[in-house]
Parts: structure tokens; C-alpha cells; sequence
């Protein structure tokens, strides 16, 4: 297959040549584009590549028809609206490390900057001035700061702050304690970090509830005299609130490399105010973040394209190619769960309820139920479904999820067990594992014990287990000219109902289970696909 | 006290009495004047239904591990809404609960807390009071992975969603009416020295075999089955007493030239007005 990759914004000459020397991929840059002029450029293009100035709105996503891999290179992906790439099914990714050093590097400039007045000193020297009073600056030593964000730049600055003796303190509520100790850092509330912090740097993703996280009612509760940097988003600030806070004296002094409008305007009042540092976005910018940007945005479309390896993609429930592939078995099997499901039910699947055992498999109850789902829905909506939509398909169609525990099972090594609610009331529950990490077996359909591989076309009956039963189902199939490849029933207790799984070669036509519904014996007779 | 037939008080006022060792303290309504668990029902609009089970449980009429389950499934807590919890513990101390800590802890007194309550917001409680995690035991639970936006998969990073509802909780036998006994015994077990316990709840009674005193905290409730098989019982809401009960005579002398004196002289007025009954 040749793939193509639209470029709309600058890309390393390296990560170029990487483009250029793959046989199967040709790309072309057109920069400048406004979302309504992306729209119609992106069809026909299987990878999209883009920095921070491009937008890549719903409706560019939505006029996209055979595209497969959004590549940001760089990290922040408030230019994509990621929930729209999931539903349709279109993979985000970005490069997350590639930049994390400069930019925790820069960090630590503009903290510098601030608290030893480099710019104002740099300029003023230049201008033929030495003047050493009035550019006494403050020490690091023993200070605290305040970090909002520990994510990989958060991490980076911390450690950077403790080789200057500072005490670091952070809030980001989805951090653990354990993961806080690792990191040397004491997790606060924001209000206890707004009111403890000497400086105050942010590095959190720009989401609904970060933008303008540092507002005027922050600024209230801060110290008297804080520093604020900000190397992640120009709108994490409310703009309003920083620069009366600066004027009051409440903030003594902020370093910025971003803005809620880049570039800057030149009439900003933050320019004219003495105690702000600023610099134009600079954070990302050294020459080996910028080449590694490149390089790395185009393996991993690559990589992706060629569905060998989905690492940093943000809207997939495995990225790690090697947890895809040691996991593919019990993805399957998964899909074949949810397909049973679909159908055998009898009325819609309200809600699904998934619990897992098993060493290799217990980290990643997400992808197995992601693959559940797409077992479901696929059969249910006719179309194709993959491991990005699949949960937002499921929402939207009034499929619920949850993770369950107790639903006990048969003592396998793994186990994956399903159970879904329906519309009407019933609840089915379907219990599966993969022998030898290859050879998958349904082992427990509600009560039933049974031992059934999922493959093919199956007839499920449900019958009163009496003699002769499985002699007339047999009969009437061979009548048709079907033939039966394995036959397996589970039943609870002799004379009781039995369930059976009959594994046939062919379709089987719905005269003849009509005609087999119709023996004496009969409860119900589906017929699946597997 | 097995190896002694005199009296705790007799005892306590002898010039060579060694003082305790280990102090182990109840979280809820000891530490702090909240029941954590009732708290968050009171979030949740399902205050008088959980309160009527937790006090059922704490008064010794119902097992405490039917009541636990159910009362979390019943409420389904966030992470988020556990970690705030811990924020309501640290502003509902108990008084003095700071400064005894901070004393015994001057004194080089090994400091526990041994709880019913939700690990996940009574162990960062604990340690925010100074007390280091690993001498801290309470309920783990597991969340719900598929709650929440789950499927957001770039915002779990850490695998720590604050959307995560409560799936289930760990098997402890602090969910037993008498498994604090066991929890205890377990920490003090190859440790040597005396051990006191603090508390409100007859699960904390329940543990008094395995420490060699057990001191009802009244500060908060007064259940009278604690306040009957207590050795000693707490009458004021104030934890000073604690620490008069805790040292020697001599510790008691270490603290007159620290900044710990005034809780101490506290606790021994307390003590003096009788606020501290000594059971025999």
C-alpha cells in the first residue's frame, strides 16, 4: 500500500529524509492552511503532520476519509480535537520526549532570569550603564516552588529545582503518593500550593478545567511577592489577573515563553512592565529538540501507518507495540466474546461488565474491553470499528461499561468474563480463556459449563436433556446436507436444560432451524458466527 | 498488665515508671473528630443511611466487614472524593493531636496509626501529622478502571484517574470487628517495648490483648462499652492527656525546656481534674 502524508507546518530536514528515503510513503508540504482549506486538502491522505498552527478541527477530521494518523510534532494537542479524532477513529499522536529537556531546561532559564534580573541587567550594561544596586537579585536556596503539572516536563523541573536546595511541592491530581515519593516531591492541593509557593511554574496540559487555572481568584490566595513562569500554554493564565497582580506588587515579577495570543501583540502590556521576562516561545527550540521533533514524528507515522508500532499515541488503549502483540491473542478473543454476545442477544446490550484474571492480562483490562466492544459493535452498527472509536461508538449508542469482580469462574490461568445487560432485562454471562496463550475456548455460558472453540459457524441450542435429543438434531442437519464438525453440551444435571454448541461446516439456512426449533425437546436454537 | 498486679495509676505515678514505647493511635474520631466514611456519605446525600450501619458496626452489634462493603458499594467514592477526604481529616484534628505527636516524636517515640478507615486518605493524613506511611495501616480499595472517562487514555499517565469509582476493597482483616487485634500484633511483633492504644471504638477494645494499655478517647463520642473495658478513658476533646499517659516522669522532665511543655502541663491538668478515668 503507498501511503500519503500531508505536512502543514515546518519539519526537520532530518525527519524529511526519513520520508524520503521510505519506498512506500510520498508527502507534501503546504503550509498556511486555515481549517476550511485543510478540509479540502486532506482527503486522500492517509498521515497528517502538523506543529501547533494548524487546527485540526472536527470538520477537518470529518471531510477526512481514508485518514489514519494525526502526528503532532511536539507535545501540546489543543491544536487537535482529539475526541473527534477518536470518532473517527483516527490515531493522535505526539512526540512527547522529544522536547521535554529543552523545555525543562528553559524552565530553569526563565527562573533564573527572574530572580537574578539577566534581561534588565543585560540591557542596561549594554546601554553603557554599571549599575550593581540596583539589580541585587534573590537566591534559589531553601525557596519553595510550586509546581501545577508533574507530567514528564513537571517531572524534569523538579529534579532540576532540587539540584538548587529548593523544596518542591506540586499539584496535579491524577499524580499518586508513590509516585510523588518516587520523585522526591510533596503533593499539595492547589490552594496549599498557591499559598505556600515562592515561585509558581506551570507545565499541565491545556484542558477545560486548567485554562485559566491561574486566575484572578488564584492570584488572591498566593503569597505576597510571588514569581510565575509559564513555558506550557499562554491560556493556563488568565491574562487580566497576572498583569493587575503584577501591577499591585502581589506578583513580584513573571518570566513568560507563551501567551494567550502568539505572537505577542506588540501593544501587550505585559511587554511594557519592568518584572516580566519574556521570551517568544522559545521553550522547544534547541537544535536537538527540534531535529529529534522531526525524526521522531515521522517514525512513529511511519511506524503507525505500517501498524507495527503505536508508541505516544494518546488516543489508544495500548501503545506499546509489544503489549499489542503479546496481547493480540486475547484481543481476539475479546472480539469474539463481545460478537458472541451481540448475538445471542436477545434485545440490546444496555450495559457491559467486564472482569479479568490472569498474570499477562491483569494490567490491561482497557484494551481487552475496548476489544469487547469492538466485538459488540461491530456486529451491531455494520460498520467497521476500531480501538480508538470504539469506546466513544459505545457511549454514543447507550452502551455502559464497568469493571466488575465476583463473577466467579471456572479455576483457569486467565480468564476473560463478560456480562451484558439488556434492554429487556436479561443479563448474559460469558466466560473465555486462551490455553497455551493460542488456543481460545468459551468455558462458561451463564450456568453452563462448556468447552467450545470460537470459531465458525455455531448452533446454540438450549433443550431438555432426554435421550435421543442429539440423534434427531443430527439426523435433520444430515438431511440437509450439513455437516457437523464438533458437537459439545454442557448440562447442570441429567434430565435438566443442556446447552450445546454445535460446530457446523456451512451457513446454516433458516428453513432448517426453523425445522430444528421445532423438535420436541427444543428450547431455542440461535445461530452464530464466529 | 499481665506481669503486674498494681495498678496503671500506681504505677503511672512512680518516679521509675518507664513510660510506652509505641503509640498507636485510631484515625477517626480520634486523630480527627469526623468519621471519615460518614463524611462521605454526607457528600453523597446518604448520610442517615450509612450513619445507621457505621454506628451499628462501632457499638459491636453488626460484624464489621458485612457493613464495610456495603457501605462503600453504596456510596462508590471517587479517588478524588477520598483524596479530598484526607483534606476534611487535617482540618477536623482533634486538638493537640499536632503537638502530641510532634512531642512523642522528640522524645523518639515510634508512632502508629491503625485504622478502619480508607487507606487512601488516612495514610497521606498520617503523614501530613508526621507519621511515616509504612507504620500506617488502613483500607486499600481498588478502583474501577472503566469508570470515569476511561477511555482518555493520554490523561493516565500515572494510572491514578481522580474519576475512578470504588470497584472493591482489599482483604484486611481491619474490615473485621476484630482484626485491628491482628493488625496490631502483626506491627509491634518483633518489636520490643509498651505499647499503648488510643481510641473511640469497641474495634480498638477488641485489640486491648494485644498491647499492654488501652486508652478510650471520649473527646469525640463516649461509647460506653469503650468507656467500661477502656484501661483508661478519655473524657476531654483533647488529646494532651495522651502524652502525660505516654512518658515517664523523666521524658516528662525532657519536655520542660522544649516548646512541647504547655501540652504536656495540659495533659497533666486534665489528668488532675479527673478528665482521665483509670478503670482497675
Amino acid at each position: 500500500m503507498n501511503f500519503k502524508i500531508l505536512i502543514t507546518d515546518d519539519v526537520s530536514a532530518q525527519g524529511l529524509a526519513q520520508l524520503d528515503a521510505a519506498t512506500d510513503v510520498t508527502y507534501d508540504v503546504v503550509k498556511g492552511l486555515s481549517p476550511a482549506e485543510l478540509a479540502q486538502h486532506i482527503k486522500g491522505y492517509h498521515g497528517l503532520i502538523v506543529r501547533s498552527s494548524a487546527k485540526v478541527t472536527a470538520e477537518v477530521l470529518q471531510a477526512a476519509d481514508v485518514l489514519k494518523v494525526v502526528g503532532r510534532a511536539g507535545v501540546g494537542v489543543d491544536n487537535i480535537d482529539v475526541s473527534a479524532a477518536s470518532e473517527h477513529g483516527v490515531i493522535v499522536m505526539n512526540t512527547p520526549g522529544a522536547n521535554t529537556i529543552a523545555t525543562a531546561e528553559h524552565t530553569m532559564a526563565l527562573l533564573l532570569s527572574l530572580v537574578r534580573n539577566l534581561p534588565q541587567a543585560y540591557v542596561q550594561l549594554k546601554a553603557g550603564q554599571w549599575d550593581r544596586k540596583r539589580f541585587t537579585g534573590t537566591q534559589l536556596y531553601h525557596k519553595t516552588i510550586g509546581i501545577i503539572g508533574m507530567g514528564r516536563i513537571g517531572a524534569r523541573v523538579a529534579q532540576r529545582c532540587r539540584g538548587f536546595s529548593m523544596k518542591v511541592i506540586t499539584y496535579d491530581p491524577y499524580l499518586s503518593d508513590e509516585v510523588a515519593a518516587d520523585l522526591k516531591v510533596t503533593p499539595v492541593t492547589l490552594d496549599e500550593l498557591l499559598a505556600q509557593s515562592d515561585f509558581i511554574t506551570l507545565h499541565a496540559a491545556l484542558t477545560d478545567s486548567t485554562k485559566k487555572i491561574i486566575n484572578a481568584e488564584a492570584v488572591a490566595k498566593m503569597k505576597d511577592g510571588v514569581c510565575i513562569i509559564n513555558a506550557a500554554r499562554g491560556a493556563l493564565i488568565d491574562d487580566e489577573a497576572l498583569i493587575a497582580g503584577l501591577e499591585s506588587g502581589k506578583i513580584a515579577a513573571a518570566a513568560l515563553d507563551v501567551f494567550t495570543t502568539e505572537p505577542l501583540p506588540a501593544d501587550s502590556p505585559l511587554l511594557k512592565m519592568d518584572n516580566v521576562v519574556v521570551t517568544p516561545h522559545l521553550a522547544a527550540s534547541t537544535v536537538e529538540a527540534q531535529r529529534d521533533v522531526g525524526t521522531q514524528i515521522v517514525v512513529q507515522m511511519l511506524d503507525a501507518l505500517h501498524e507495527v508500532d503505536f508508541r505516544n499515541a494518546i488516543n489508544m488503549p495500548f501503545s506499546d507495540a509489544s503489549i499489542l502483540h503479546g496481547m493480540q491473542p486475547y484481543l481476539n478473543l475479546a472480539q469474539k466474546l463481545g460478537s458472541l454476545q451481540a448475538q445471542l442477544a436477545e434485545s440490546p446490550i444496555e450495559h457491559v461488565e467486564v472482569e479479568i484474571k490472569g498474570e499477562e492480562i491483569e494490567d490491561h483490562i482497557k484494551p481487552i474491553t475496548v476489544g469487547i466492544l469492538k466485538g459488540i459493535l461491530e456486529l451491531v452498527l455494520h460498520r467497521t470499528v476500531n480501538y480508538i472509536n470504539a469506546p466513544h461508538l459505545a457511549q454514543r449508542h447507550g452502551i455502559s461499561v464497568s469493571q466488575t469482580t465476583g463473577l466467579h469462574g471456572p479455576d483457569y490461568p486467565n480468564l476473560l468474563t463478560c456480562r451484558v445487560k439488556l434492554k429487556n432485562g436479561a443479563r448474559r454471562t460469558i466466560m473465555a480463556t486462551l490455553f497455551n496463550d493460542e488456543e481460545p475456548r468459551i468455558v462458561q455460558i451463564d450456568g453452563w459449563r462448556v468447552d467450545v472453540r470460537p470459531e465458525g459457524h455455531i448452533l446454540v441450542t438450549k433443550s431438555h436433556d432426554r435421550p435421543g435429543f442429539i440423534g434427531q438434531v443430527g439426523t435433520m442437519l444430515g438431511a440437509y446436507n450439513i455437516n457437523i464438525a464438533t458437537w459439545r453440551t454442557g448440562r447442570n444435571e441429567p434430565g435438566g436444560l443442556a446447552i450445546s454448541f454445535i460446530s457446523v461446516d456451512h451457513e446454516v439456512p433458516a428453513e432448517v432451524i426453523n425445522a430444528i426449533r421445532k423438535i420436541d425437546l427444543m428450547e431455542t436454537v440461535q445461530t452464530v458466527k464466529l | 498488665m499481665p506481669q503486674n498486679n498494681d495498678s496503671f495509676k500506681t504505677r503511672w505515678l512512680q518516679s521509675n515508671w518507664p513510660g510506652f514505647d509505641f503509640i498507636i493511635f485510631d484515625c477517626d474520631s480520634t486523630l480527627s473528630t469526623i468519621e471519615g466514611i460518614d463524611e462521605l456519605a454526607r457528600k453523597k446525600g446518604k448520610f442517615a443511611e450509612v450513619k445507621r450501619m457505621t454506628d451499628a458496626a462501632m457499638d459491636g452489634e453488626v460484624h464489621l466487614q458485612s457493613v464495610y462493603d456495603r457501605r462503600l458499594e453504596l456510596l462508590s467514592p471517587t479517588r478524588a472524593e477520598i483524596r479530598e477526604l484526607e483534606l476534611h481529616y487535617r482540618q477536623t484534628l482533634v486538638p493537640r493531636a499536632a503537638e502530641v505527636i510532634q512531642a512523642l516524636q522528640h522524645l523518639k517515640k515510634e508512632l502508629f496509626i491503625v485504622s478502619g478507615g480508607l487507606l487512601g486518605a488516612v495514610r497521606p493524613f498520617g503523614e501530613w501529622l508526621g507519621i511515616p506511611a509504612r507504620n500506617i495501616r488502613a483500607v486499600d480499595v481498588r478502583y474501577n478502571r472503566l469508570s470515569g472517562a476511561w477511555w482518555d487514555y493520554q490523561q493516565d499517565q500515572w494510572g491514578q484517574r481522580p474519576d475512578e469509582k470504588y470497584l472493591d476493597s482489599e482483604e484486611t482483616p481491619l474490615v473485621e470487628s476484630h482484626g485491628k487485634a491482628e493488625v496490631i500484633a502483626d506491627l509491634l511483633r518483633g518489636r520490643s517495648g509498651r505499647s499503648i492504644l488510643v481510641g473511640d471504638g469497641m474495634s480498638d477494645v477488641a485489640a486491648h490483648p494485644v498491647v499492654d494499655l488501652m486508652a478510650g478517647f471520649g473527646g469525640v463520642v463516649a461509647r460506653q462499652g469503650v468507656v467500661q473495658a477502656a484501661d483508661v478513658f478519655i473524657h476531654c476533646n483533647s488529646l494532651a492527656p495522651v502524652l502525660a499517659l505516654a512518658l515517664s516522669p523523666a521524658e516528662r522532665q525532657r519536655l520542660q525546656a522544649t516548646p512541647y511543655r504547655p501540652v504536656l502541663e495540659e495533659g497533666l491538668a486534665f489528668i488532675a481534674q479527673g478528665k482521665v478515668v483509670f478503670n482497675q
